[in-house]
């Protein structure tokens, strides 16, 4: 913090100056900060387009000319990646219908409609936003074993149809802005609650709608630890899951680990781009003010 | 009278939609986590593998899990994790947005931001992977940076002493989100004492130590009560990256939970390793709470 230090201010014009001279000092911080949090992704795409016999040398190789693209092709036939990523995108888009529908509507009553024993409820989906995942892990698995429904997505996409509580909070913050005239006037004209959300509420909050289907793709396509647990046989893996057994202590094909890492990548990267505006404003909308 | 029950009639109504709209919540709260946790009790307390029938074990399990002295460096390493992450990671994301804020309005400034959150988005194998090779003792670019300004780089991943803050260098990386938290409130802090305090001549500092700070430590309670909670949580690197070593120096709750019940097929005692996980969460959660009042500044409290 010491850069702040400038001269002394004094008047209006140097004062205005002097914040010029400091824009431009932080923005070529943060240029050079971009540069080192983007280095890895760099460091990714060297490896995977380099040939194996350069991998291992010291000082590493940065640029090879031509590029060896074939590593991408040879990565993706070494093991059933393309299944894989229709799982990923299934699983994925499964969990997108759930969670955003299960969430808005649980958002919808606990933001607009009164209800004996609503803070009850509320503090309680507030409570389980504090319980770790870990904590039922384990009781939860061996339930789903005795059931006989491991190895299939359903014990980790069902969840995402009950209404997850992170999200339920933040359709219930959006929904709280909502003009109550119009909520009332739909009452008076005779509509129901269901088409209040449907007719109303939806089609004035799409950025949440957005953003929570945004974040519940990319809590899907990272999820590792559910397929790890659940998944047994190789045709229902899933990406992160097939991904990972590119790894071991013997394992000298670095190029096509980062090869695969990057495709894994691709999708959120493409995701965060598009609805960049969106996944950072989001932040402004709920969560802070706990 | 009338109105009176028509106006009953119309609450019983709502209240009626309200509980079928949060059915399916209702729903996934008894099957995902009333059901699980109570379970989880049971499973504490009975011998339970997945291939034979119950055995009652009394507190032997719980015993077990207290005594086992992996969860005693589990607990350890976590909090040596949480006490290095959460300060570097914090206090990167607010010198980031702070950074931000002060260049706002400079051309790309969107760019380098999304640069910056990136990685925030995408924990996960893929990210596990790059790291470890980023590490690489002998052949990773960290080290022959750092050999060409002299310095013998560490084994990192490979050596049980570099091992965690290699791990907790990784989690700075990921404080995009965090950073994208701070600025949201940086732009929404009032400007007047700001001017106020330049006019009564304070500096930079003295105005960033009792103005800002303290402004923005509602934010920073929230980050720090994630970040314990996410911290206790922790699986992918650990488990993609050292599987816990070496020699265990990186084995932190989540992984420890993991490997006694899928490694060991001990699921009792796995359960009861994640119910104190549990009971840590909550208490440490809770002393947070209890602390907030002293250091956390609401605007406009009653």
């Amino acid at each position: 913090m010491g850069a702040l230090r400038g001269p002394k201010v004094r008047s209006e014009k140097s004062k205005v100056e002097s914040s010029k001279g400091h824009s431009i000092f932080f923005y070529f911080l943060l240029l050079t900060c971009a540069v080192f949090f983007l280095f890895p992704f760099m460091w990714m795409l060297s490896t995977a387009l380099k040939p194996g016999h350069l991998l291992f040398v010291e000082p590493p190789v940065w640029f090879i000319w031509p590029p060896a693209w074939n590593n991408f092709v040879e990565a993706w036939n070494s093991a059933g990646f393309g299944r894989y990523g229709v799982n990923s995108m299934w699983v994925a888009g499964v969990t997108i219908i759930g969670t955003v529908g299960s969430s808005s509507l649980a958002g919808f009553a606990f933001a607009t409609l009164p209800a004996r024993g609503k803070r009850l409820w509320f503090g309680l989906l507030l409570a389980t936003m504090m319980v770790p995942a870990w904590a039922t892990l384990i009781p939860s698995f061996l339930l789903f074993s005795r059931l006989g429904l491991t190895d299939s997505y359903l014990p980790f996409v069902l969840p995402a149809f009950c209404a997850p509580a992170v999200y339920v909070f933040l359709f219930r913050q959006s929904f709280l802005g909502l003009p109550p005239q119009l909520l009332d006037a739909a009452e008076v004209d005779g509509a129901t609650p269901l088409q209040s959300y449907w007719h109303i509420a939806l089609p004035l909050s799409k950025p949440v709608l957005a953003t929570v289907a945004v974040f519940a793709f990319i809590g899907a396509w990272n999820d590792f630890l559910n397929p790890l647990i659940y998944l047994r046989s190789l045709e229902k893996y899933t990406l992160a899951l097939g991904l990972s057994f590119l790894n071991g202590p013997n394992f000298q094909r670095l190029h096509w680990q980062m090869a695969m890492s990057l495709v894994a990548l691709a999708p959120v990267v493409v995701i965060v781009l598009v609805a960049q505006k969106l996944v950072v404003n989001s932040f402004d909308v709920g969560g802070i003010h706990l | 009278m009338r109105n009176h029950q028509r106006h009953s009639h119309r609450d019983r109504y709502r209240e009626k939609w309200f509980y079928v709209l949060i059915g399916p919540w209702l729903i996934g709260f008894a099957l995902f986590q009333v059901v699980p946790l109570s379970a989880g009790l049971g499973l504490s307390l009975f011998d339970w593998t997945p291939a034979q029938p119950l055995r009652w074990a009394g507190l032997t399990q719980v015993m077990a899990a207290l005594t086992d002295p992996r969860t005693h460096l589990a607990l350890v390493n976590t909090a040596k994790y949480v006490l290095g992450s959460v300060p570097l990671t914090l206090g990167l994301a607010l010198v980031l947005a702070m950074s931000f804020h002060a260049a706002r309005g400079m051309p790309g400034t969107s760019v380098l931001r999304t640069a910056v959150f990136l990685p925030s988005v995408m924990s996960g194998v893929a990210i596990a992977f790059a790291w470890a090779w980023l590490f690489d003792p002998n052949f990773g670019p960290v080290n022959g940076a750092l050999e060409t300004i002299g310095i013998a780089g560490p084994g990192w991943f490979k050596n049980q002493h570099w091992a965690m803050p290699a791990m907790v260098l990784l989690s700075a990386w990921t404080c995009g989100g965090a950073m994208v938290i701070y600025l949201a409130a940086l732009q929404m802090l009032p400007r007047e004492l700001h001017e106020a305090a330049m006019l009564d001549g304070a500096g930079p500092w003295a105005r960033f130590r009792s103005i800002t700070l303290p402004l923005l430590s509602p934010v920073t309670f929230y980050l720090i009560v994630i970040a314990l909670i996410s911290a206790l949580q922790l699986f992918t690197p650990a488990y993609v990256i050292t599987r816990g070593g070496p020699q265990g120096a990186t084995l932190m709750t989540g992984l420890h939970v993991y490997l006694t019940g899928f490694q060991f097929g001990r699921f009792g005692q796995a359960s009861a390793l994640s119910l104190l996980v549990l009971l840590i969460a909550l208490a440490v959660t809770a002393i947070q709470f209890k602390l907030s009042g002293r250091w956390v500044h609401y605007e406009g409290q009653k």
